[in-house]
């Protein structure tokens, strides 16, 4: 969306006040594009990244200003991420580590495979958040700073406020409808204090979440877990969470998968989230050249990548689950053989169709020491997936100039989560529950059943891609749901193979592909005849969205040329970059 | 708000008579020239209409509320007041499309003059109510009513709000309130359409 002219100056004045304010070292002004050359964060906003930029500016690492940015997204964009969330982060660290902190939500201890799953407001749509958790563990092991100073922006912008901006807007306008006109006694007096949608450019104050911010810099993540903040969660769950499942909870750190694509080193997200579908779906694609299409419209390019993502997601079900209950086959999903048998499958000159019969692979027969499980494996009866299914979650991105990266999507899953605020702390809880199945005696192997302390299993993937001189180069992710794996795949063969800018690859119309759709989704700005290029091959397409549609997700990224950190944020929402020079 | 001049609504605010109301058009409006009870309904299903009962609430009028009412709940009420605006994930809830949504405010409107109702239309939530499918209600439906409250920039106004605030920054409103003689109320934020329907109905009280 278009930002008004004054709600542009608003905000400027806004981020000089900060920098006035702030006592440290300014940072490279917050915008959509931005560039420099010691240090970048990217984000759904422009004041989360003016936040860890000026983490970066006194000294902080990429860890450091991740952590303040991801603390302080929840305070600006409190529709998508919440200290009630949850999340995944990759890192690709200066000395050559690459690694990932799961801070998904869990299932509370109270649920059985037979507890509903179809809620989505409330206490029972919630599970376990991780946010705190996650943060606090990745500040603890990989960052510089003290809580404390990282928290402090977050503090700052929810204790003095921010310019209403008009994408949070249009989400409290919605909001607005959920909580009883605005007269919610703890929403309302936060977001509603007229009893009304705020006008644009408001100065939005939540001195409860800054208390609650203030809470876990003194305590750390002791005070979510098992201190006032966990009394306050118990009490609101009603019932729902206990203080032991609070406390049992644990951000739990893992590999990433690294994968290779046209030299390229690809790392991304562990089961049981999506880095597996876009490691599968690019191994696949490693198998056509696609700088020799015409480029991101061009129909053949889109066929491929649009069966590639097919193939690759047809996999997720059968075989990606919460590796803490599963054994997932990992290296057989990542293998460059088993791509190749996949990738022959896909006919240039048909779709697969319809999209839910693309067969699922075999990948254990690929593995050095197959389980021997899966040799029939079909891919599993899915759940219908609209377009009900909620483009939220938000992104950030983060590079230092050491080179150290950090790749974070969190969510709360739908926009506002359960809708239920957490009294006097001013934070939404989520409403992940909804990610499980329940149990189906007609799909008995089903991975992603409901289970006390487990992960739902989602589509969330966080992107690290390193040149072939092993330098990173993009760092990179989205929101949007469903479309996610597909959105992070395009920006990655848009700047890899078609040579794009990371603005153009961004700005780029984007598809979605995936099994569980039964159309080919196409954002506004393809050409007509590639459209109907695309139909002859038997796709069938849904061309009725909007340009720059944020159904289609809002990538936050870094890319680094000669030296040079260009950040940007979403064209699809408005996202903001803020960097050192 | 701004009513050709902002000073002549304080005054007329302040005094609670007079003629305040003028279009662009050049239609001179009396002031508490609706009754009540009033009817609140959405045409569109956009959250503008939960806000207009809070305005409602808060300018003191007798009123009942309904999203999207039966015609014949109408019965008993002297001014319809509808409030303008698609919203997609409104229309989706209510399930129904924007032809189904503009199908049933036709009856509605039928329904309102048949019963010898005045009409209100708000449109109060700027230029997020101003895409393709807001615009097929706004054309429709604003040029059937007797009197208009905007949220949006007046003609001869200079708007000093967030542009994505204004509803009326291609003068459409202002157009159709010429070519069918509407007296229209603009207001630069939502809360100043307190004062609007105060000084329609003739409510006293602080806006």
């Amino acid at each position: 969306m278009l930002r008004g002219r004054r709600g542009s100056w608003t905000r400027l004045l806004t981020l000089l006040l900060i920098s006035v304010f702030a006592h440290r070292p300014v940072a490279v002004g917050a915008q959509q594009v931005a560039s420099g050359t010691e240090g970048m964060v990217a984000s759904a906003h422009e004041l989360a990244s003016h936040a860890g930029a000026e983490i970066l500016a006194a000294g902080g690492n990429a860890v450091d200003a991740a952590v303040a940015t991801a603390f302080a997204i929840t305070v600006v964009e409190p529709n998508a991420s919440s200290l009630g969330g949850e999340g995944y982060m990759v890192l690709s660290l200066a000395d050559g580590r690459d690694l990932a902190i799961d801070f998904r939500s869990w299932a509370p201890g109270r649920v059985n495979p037979g507890t509903e799953t179809d809620v989505m407001t409330g206490p029972e749509s919630t599970c376990i958040p991780g946010v705190v958790a996650g943060l606090t563990l990745a500040l603890q092991e990989y960052g510089t700073k003290p809580l404390p100073e990282v928290l402090a922006p977050a503090i700052r912008l929810a204790r003095d406020g921010f310019p209403l901006d008009a994408v949070l807007y249009d989400r409290l306008t919605e909001l607005y409808g959920f909580t009883d006109y605005g007269m919610d006694p703890v929403i309302g007096p936060i977001y509603f204090p007229d009893g009304l949608v705020p006008e644009i450019d408001t100065p939005m104050v939540n001195e409860d979440l800054a208390r609650a911010l203030e809470l876990i810099a003194r305590d750390g993540a002791y005070a979510f877990y098992r201190g006032e903040l966990a009394d306050a969660i118990v009490q609101a769950m009603d019932g729902w969470f206990t203080s032991a499942d609070l406390q049992r909870y644990q951000a739990v750190e893992r590999n990433a998968i690294v994968s290779e694509y046209r030299g390229h080193t690809i790392i991304g997200t562990p089961p049981n989230v999506a880095g597996i579908v876009v490691a599968e779906a690019l191994n696949i694609l490693d198998n056509f050249d696609l700088s020799e299409t015409g480029g991101w419209d061009d129909p053949e390019a889109i066929h491929l990548m649009a069966e590639a993502l097919k193939l690759a997601s047809a996999d997720r079900n059968p075989y990606v689950g919460d590796p803490d209950f599963h054994e997932v086959p990992v290296a057989g999903l990542l293998s460059e053989d088993y791509a190749t048998e996949r990738a022959a499958l896909i006919d240039p000159g048909a779709a697969m169709v319809p999209t839910r019969a693309t067969p699922a692979g075999d990948p254990y027969t690929f593995m050095a020491a197959p389980v021997g499980v899966g040799e029939e494996a079909e891919s599993t009866p899915l759940v219908p997936i609209g377009m009900a299914e909620s483009p939220s979650t938000t992104h950030i991105s983060v590079l230092d100039e050491a080179g150290n990266a950090v790749s974070i999507t969190q969510t709360i899953s739908s926009f506002w989560g359960s809708q239920d605020m957490i009294p006097g702390y001013g934070f939404f809880m989520n409403n992940e529950l909804h990610n499980f199945n329940n149990y189906n005696p007609d799909r008995p192997d089903d991975l992603n059943v409901l289970a006390p302390y487990k992960r739902p299993r989602t589509v969330i993937a966080p992107t690290i891609v390193r040149n072939p001189a092993g330098e990173v180069f993009l760092v990179l992710g989205t929101p949007g749901a469903g479309r996610i794996p597909s959105t992070v795949l395009e920006t990655i063969v848009n700047v890899i193979d078609f040579g794009m800018s990371l603005e153009d690859a961004i700005k780029a119309p984007k598809f979605t592909s995936r099994v569980g759709y039964s159309v080919l989704h196409m954002e506004g700005g393809y050409p007509e005849e590639t459209i109907a290029a695309l139909e002859a091959l038997g796709h069938p397409v849904d061309a009725s969205h909007g340009e720059l549609d944020y159904f289609f997700g809002g990538v936050n990224a870094i890319i680094v040329e000669d030296s040079l950190m260009t950040g940007v944020g979403s064209f699809r929402r408005a996202g903001g970059a803020a960097g050192r020079r | 708000m701004h009513i050709r001049h902002g000073w002549i609504l304080a005054l007329a605010l302040v005094f609670s008579a007079g003629p305040a109301l003028q279009s662009e058009g050049g239609v001179a409006a009396q002031s508490s020239t609706f009754e009540t009870p009033s009817f609140i309904a959405s045409v569109g299903q956009s959250a503008g209409a939960q806000q207009a009962r809070v305005l409602a609430m808060r300018a003191g009028l007798e009123f009942t509320f309904e999203a999207r009412p039966a015609p014949e709940m109408l019965e008993g009420h002297e001014t319809l007041i509808v409030v303008l605006g698609a919203s997609t994930k409104g229309l989706g809830a209510a399930g129904v499309d924007v032809d189904a949504e503009m199908a049933w405010a036709t009856e509605l409107f039928e329904r309102a003059r048949e019963s010898g109702m005045s009409i209100v239309a708000m449109h109060i939530e700027g230029g997020t109510r101003r895409g393709p499918s807001s615009d097929r209600i706004n054309t429709t439906f604003a040029p059937m009513v007797d009197h208009l409250i905007v949220k949006g920039a007046a003609p001869d106004q200079e708007w000093t709000e967030a542009e994505e605030a204004n509803g009326n920054a291609d003068g459409l409103f202002t157009t159709i309130a010429a070519e069918h003689e509407i007296p229209v109320t603009y207001i630069t934020r939502t809360l100043e359409a307190v004062g609007a329907l105060q000084q329609l109905f003739g409510v006293e009280g602080n806006p």
